[in-house]
């Protein structure tokens, strides 16, 4: 169940996500809706590719580059680092076995804990660093970004809800608080929580990249 | 002749109307009423005719017609506790029967169960009589030990009589019956006397076992012989009986734990009985059979899992411990869903579900906590226990081990019993053939009987040499003396008043002399009193029967021996020692009265928990391999020993060699009781009862033991047994030290993250009411 949840909400943001960028800068070009929906899939396929070509993949890391500059000074950048690569594998290790339906566990369960744990830690001290960036009712103090967007502050809040879920979650299932069957119910917390919180970090670097900065 | 036909012409028409009378049977349903009725019956005997028992020569009363009328034997006799040889279904493995004969070393586990590890009887050349024999003092009689037709040469059915199902063995409510006697008279071979025995209705005497092959029940007494080949006989204590020979029967229809702890008592070898682990379940007032239940088929419900799930006992899913304590549902919402009598529902708290997915409940709720090595306990099956007498009749061997882990066909881990079994075999390719004790002793001859031929010696010397002592044999710094058991004990180190290796002693106020002082031969004032010993120590070990020649004392130069009555001194046939030494006159000269290889054996052996040595085993082996030579066997095979883990076998040398080997492996098997309480289960004092680096749980080492004393005995660690990798449990131990530093870390971020949030919500809160203006 899970598993299939998973594959569909992930298929359907990204739907989404391409399908607005689609209208954004086709709607003035293509008149009728019909046209408008038989281009868009030829659009997403060559929008794709030109992902994966030379030039593409050497704007894909200018702009994450100027995007990184812009978010964080040197010397934070490595909280950035930390927070990315311990949800990366936080996500590799905990959703590829739980959308196979099988129990994370062995090695990968060991460094599931510990990468947990540096994901807090990070998440904590970029909260502390970049709220006042993603505030809803004010521009940013930092006038070089334009990180202000409502969807944008949107995914940045809902990611850190879905953390904080994250990690009490994970707190509360080390601890000899709850039966087994709240934790049944605390261990699901966990799965979905982290689901959308990926969902919400892919709308976040998509919107970042592509639709705010560079749209 | 005249006797045997005025029995059959008067016992032939009670056949007959007992035939008919079976016919007759029929399953009741339950009325409703869950009281037991009182059984007052006649008793009938296995011909189905009325026991008066004032009548002389009554017979012992018989299960299948007394109890027939009512209950559907042969609808019981396919009951659980009965039908091991006939069942179609072998079931979980549980508890096999163990044949422990230590002069071979052997320590064979034996079901007619088709479960791993174990051989069936039939392999070992043991038909159901000879099972019967070894095993009817803990069986409920019936099943193997009631054939329809055996035509082994050794079966003396027709003398015993048949094993009956002994009812009253489970369901008798009176203290009187008696275990003991059931055992008893099954080693006299009184099978068809063993029930009315144990029942305490009559006194039993006489021994089947002592009369011909040829008598039959329907010979009635011999009363020419009164006192050896008596003939078995029941002397009913008329007292029970009614004017209509009527019999109360005390019967319990749900029987009493202790009625079950006869043949399945488990408890630590060596601990004291008022020490003893109680179930929490006994404890809390629950009877076997409140879980092990059964109807009239007594196909009982053994209570495991896979029993419900595997075999589809619909009857059986709610008797596990998952039944009582979750009813099915294992993530319990409502409190409607209790189990059975609304059992404590488990809360685990903090304990991940992973654990029950993969482990079954009573690895952390059953038998003993798991310890560096596992504990040995001692079973009422394996090691002969609850027969009192005024022999010792329990065993130190099979030396059985729990807990230790294994994975079930499911991939769960289960506690388990272990044992290491030890038996001889002919190897040919990958077929093995089992070498039954019997042929060993053959092969073995005197290669086995090292003890006893101390104890032969010392016995002499005790009854006839008049010491004032016991006497003693010193090896080894250690002396070693007989026991009422007719083997040796063996006592610490003494001093060493001579200068030999060996020698023999008298025991006197705790302290050990020489049983011939020394002295000088050549001196005149010293030998009148020592002649006196010698001449009565000669004398002694002249008695014996089967010696290798006539005693002598061997010192110095002088010989001495006893000639028409007297001792007479002869010059010494090889350079003595300057101590006295008894010897064996023998062709080549002299020989000691033990040889080296028989104090070795001693000194290897006796206080030890094995009854060979690796010298033995060559040498058995040996004698095996030059029987083969003589007859057609494939060259390629060979003759094993597997003891300790190993198997044994000669090299092309002739040398002993030892090799690893599946027939040589553990036998294990599930156990479930001894269940702790919440508090004391793994896990209940955190994490870390299970995962650390030194853990208990998956490190325990597992030494391989049998009746063989070898160096390096097979060592199995419980992660192996687990199927578990050692590194990761290792390091995943090791993670547990840093879960507080983990749990900080987590504690810390999410106070912060939620400050912010909170402070986001607060602001977001005052900004609706207006509480705080917006910037410009």
């Amino acid at each position: 169940m899970f598993g299939l949840i998973t594959a569909a909400s992930l298929f359907g943001l990204l739907l989404i996500l391409t399908f607005l960028r689609f209208r954004k800068r086709q709607f003035s070009a293509v008149r009728n809706s019909r046209s408008f929906l038989l281009t868009y899939p030829s659009w997403l396929w060559r929008t794709t590719a030109d992902l994966f070509k030379n030039e593409g993949r050497k704007k894909a890391v200018r702009h994450f580059s100027d995007w990184l500059k812009l978010s964080y000074p040197r010397e934070q950048r490595w909280i950035f680092f930390t927070l990315a690569g311990s949800f990366s594998y936080l996500v590799l290790s905990g959703m590829v076995p739980a959308v196979g339906g099988l129990r994370l566990s062995g090695i990968f369960l060991v460094l599931h804990v510990f990468f947990g744990s540096l994901f807090a830690l990070s998440l904590g001290a970029v909260v502390v660093l970049r709220a006042r960036f993603y505030r809803f009712d004010e521009k940013s103090p930092d006038d070089k970004t334009s990180t202000s967007g409502l969807r944008l502050c949107a995914a940045f809040w809902i990611f850190t809800l879905c953390g904080l879920t994250q990690i009490l979650t994970a707190l509360s299932l080390m601890l000899p608080l709850f039966a087994l069957s709240v934790e049944i119910d605390i261990f699901r917390a966990h799965e979905y929580s982290g689901l959308v919180a990926l969902l919400s970090a892919i709308a976040f670097f998509y919107l970042s990249f592509f639709e705010e900065n560079h749209g | 002749m005249k006797k045997k036909f005025i029995y059959l012409i008067l016992f032939f028409p009670l056949v007959v109307d007992g035939s008919t009378l079976l016919c007759q049977q029929k399953t009741k349903a339950w009325d409703g009423s869950r009281t037991t009725p009182v059984h007052l019956i006649q008793l009938r005997d296995e011909f189905d005719q009325l026991i008066v028992p004032t009548l002389p020569y009554p017979l012992p009363y018989s299960t299948r017609f007394t109890c027939a009328p009512c209950h559907d034997y042969e609808l019981i006799n396919q009951g659980l506790h009965f039908n091991a040889s006939s069942s179609p279904e072998d079931g979980r493995p549980g508890e096999p029967w163990v044949w422990v004969e230590p002069k071979t070393g052997t320590i064979l586990p034996l079901s007619y169960h088709n479960w791993p590890g174990v051989w069936n009887p039939e392999d070992v050349g043991l038909s159901p009589w000879n099972f019967t024999l070894l095993f009817g003092r803990h069986m409920a009689g019936g099943g193997v030990g009631e054939p329809s037709e055996e035509v082994s040469p050794e079966s003396r059915w027709n003398v015993s009589g048949k094993l009956e199902i002994n009812c009253m063995a489970c369901h008798n409510a009176s203290r009187i019956q008696s275990h003991s006697e059931w055992a008893k008279q099954v080693l006299r071979q009184n099978f068809r006397w063993a029930a009315t025995a144990a029942s305490g209705l009559g006194e039993v005497g006489g021994m089947a076992s002592r009369l011909p092959d040829t008598w039959d029940i329907i010979d009635g007494p011999n009363p020419d012989d009164t006192e050896w080949a008596v003939v078995p006989y029941v002397r009913y204590k008329t007292w029970h009986f009614d004017s209509q020979h009527r019999v109360f029967f005390d019967i319990s229809g749900e029987p009493d734990d202790s009625r079950c702890l006869t043949c399945h008592s488990v408890s630590r070898a060596g601990s004291k009985k008022f020490t003893a682990v109680e179930d929490v379940h006994s404890a809390a007032g629950k009877e076997c059979v409140d879980c092990h239940r059964n109807d009239i088929s007594h196909n009982m419900i053994r209570g495991y899992e896979a029993e419900y799930a595997g075999y589809g006992r619909e009857d059986a899913a709610e008797f596990t411990c998952q039944g009582c304590h979750m009813g099915r549902n294992l993530a319990r919402k409502s409190r409607s869903e209790t189990g059975r009598l609304g059992a404590p529902y488990p809360r685990h708290r903090g304990i991940p579900a992973v654990h029950f997915e993969r482990l079954s409940c009573t690895v952390c709720h059953a038998g003993f906590r798991p310890a560096k090595s596992p504990v040995r306990v001692r079973t009422s099956r394996a090691n002969r226990l609850g027969i009192y007498g005024i022999a010792r009749w329990s065993t130190e061997m099979p030396y059985i081990f729990e807990p230790v882990y294994l994975k079930d066909s499911s991939g769960k881990i289960h506690p388990h019993r272990l044992m290491w079994p030890a038996f001889w075999g002919l190897s040919d390719g990958e077929k093995i053939t089992l070498l039954p004790p019997s042929d060993i002793r053959q092969a073995g001859g005197d290669i086995l009987y090292a003890e006893e031929q101390v104890v032969r010696i010392l016995t002499a010397l005790a009854l006839y040499a008049e010491l004032e002592g016991i006497p003693v044999f010193v090896a080894r710094g250690k002396a070693y003396e007989p026991n009422v058991d007719g083997r040796l004990d063996v006592s610490s180190l003494v001093p060493q008043p001579l200068r030999a290796d060996t020698w023999w002693g008298v025991k006197k106020e705790g302290k050990i002399s020489p049983l011939i002082p020394q002295f000088d031969p050549k001196s005149e004032e010293s030998e009148a009193g020592v002649e006196e010993i010698i001449l009565s120590v000669l004398d002694a070990l002249e008695k014996m029967e089967e010696v290798p020649g006539p005693p002598a004392l061997l010192c110095r130069d002088v010989l001495y021996v006893i000639k028409d009555g007297y001792l007479e001194k002869k010059p010494a046939p090889r350079k003595a020692k300057d101590y006295p030494e008894l010897v064996w006159v023998v062709k080549e000269g002299t020989m000691p009265l033990v040889s080296n290889f028989q104090v070795r054996t001693v000194v290897s052996t006796v206080g030890t928990e094995y009854t060979l040595t690796e010298e033995q085993v060559k040498l058995i082996l040996d004698s095996l391999s030059r029987q083969k030579k003589n007859s057609a066997s494939s060259p390629s095979s060979f003759f094993f020993y597997v003891s300790g883990g190993r198997m044994f076998r000669l090299g092309p040398e002739g040398d002993l060699i030892s090799l690893k080997h599946r027939a040589a492996g553990p036998v294990v098997w599930p156990l479930a009781h001894h269940v702790r309480p919440a508090q004391q289960s793994l896990g209940s004092s955190g994490c870390r009862d299970c995962h650390s680096a030194n853990s208990s749980f998956f490190f325990h080492k597992v030494r391989a033991v049998g009746a063989l004393k070898i160096q390096n005995p097979v060592k199995i660690s419980g992660h192996s047994l687990m199927g578990l990798s050692k590194p990761y449990q290792k390091l995943f131990g090791l993670s547990f030290r840093l879960r507080p530093l983990l749990k900080t870390a987590l504690f810390i971020s999410a106070t912060v993250i939620g400050t912010v949030v909170f402070l986001l919500f607060l602001l977001s809160i005052g900004k609706l009411s207006g509480l705080i203006e917006k910037r410009r």
